[in-house]
């Protein structure tokens, strides 16, 4: 198996919105203090895995050989308050757009001096939740392709229709 | 945990509003294979329109924290909203998918 597809950990959006976690608003999706990580092709996302797996440090997203990590980005990822370009935030946002969809948007991803080889995905995870769970990922975004870098920068540049959209039209 | 975010070191407050707009206005090479890979550059990642968007959304973000209430949350959803105007207004050419920044391994036959 290997990944095949982008989406969102479906338990752990479910814990987000209720208060059974430790900050009770640890998962916003506002947070600046989520974590933004990256994987090789061979491990297997499974989107409604349980809250215990479905997180950083455990499961498919075990640290070590999984993980890719290197020169400018240190295993457990990077800051959203310090990836985009210049160590800047990449100031997360809820809107409205288009019309009955609300869309989880950011500022591109551009991290510079890395060296890292063979990028499959991104895994942005709640650093800031402690408990049940510590860790819970958000998402995962497919790149479809290894990327690598020498001494250069790691970037993501967003569709405009952002990171995700949650299509609540009535 | 609302009023903590302004004095976490690891949130965006205050943003660094200073770095961004040097950086856009050097706009300096910013590809995967070195500090002289100009195949992508900052504006490639930031426009100016960006920057000063995320500033004030930042901004209001803050005057929410410091101030929950209906005024500081509407003035924070109106920054949020201009700021995705913003990037819009620079993706718009791209395609519907993320594009990676990296050296990207060949496949066989490429």
């Amino acid at each position: 198996m290997a990944i095949t597809v982008s989406g969102i950990f479906t338990n752990n959006f479910i814990t987000f919105n209720s208060v059974a976690q430790t900050p009770a608003t640890g998962g916003s999706l506002l947070l600046a203090t989520h974590k933004i990580t990256l994987w090789v092709s061979t491990i297997t996302p499974a989107y409604d895995d349980s809250l215990a797996n479905a997180r950083y440090g455990a499961g498919q997203f075990t640290a070590g050989a999984n993980e890719v990590s290197g020169t400018g980005w240190a295993a457990g990822g990077v800051l959203l308050s310090a990836a985009a370009a210049g160590a800047t935030s990449t100031a997360p946002t809820l809107t409205v757009s288009p019309a009955g969809t609300v869309m989880w948007d950011m500022t591109d991803v551009a991290v510079s001096s890395t060296t890292l080889t063979a990028a499959r995905a991104a895994m942005i995870y709640a650093d800031a939740i402690t408990a049940p769970n510590a860790d819970p990922a958000i998402i995962l975004i497919n790149f479809t392709s290894d990327f690598s870098t020498v001494n250069g920068t790691f970037g993501i540049q967003f569709a405009a229709t952002g990171v995700a959209t949650f299509d609540l039209t009535p | 945990m609302t009023y903590d975010r302004l004095n976490d070191p690891g949130e965006h407050f205050p943003y660094k509003h200073e770095v961004a707009t040097a950086l856009v206005a050097d706009n300096p090479a910013m590809g995967p294979d070195g500090p002289d890979d100009d195949r992508v550059r900052a504006e490639d990642f930031l426009s100016p329109e960006i920057v000063e968007r995320t500033a004030a959304y930042i901004a209001a973000q803050a005057d929410y924290l410091r101030d929950p209430g209906d005024a500081t949350l509407e003035m924070q959803n109106q920054a949020a909203a201009e700021l995705v105007v913003a990037r819009q207004a620079h993706r718009a050419n791209r395609p519907a998918g993320p594009v990676v920044i990296g050296i990207r391994a060949r496949r066989e036959g490429e």
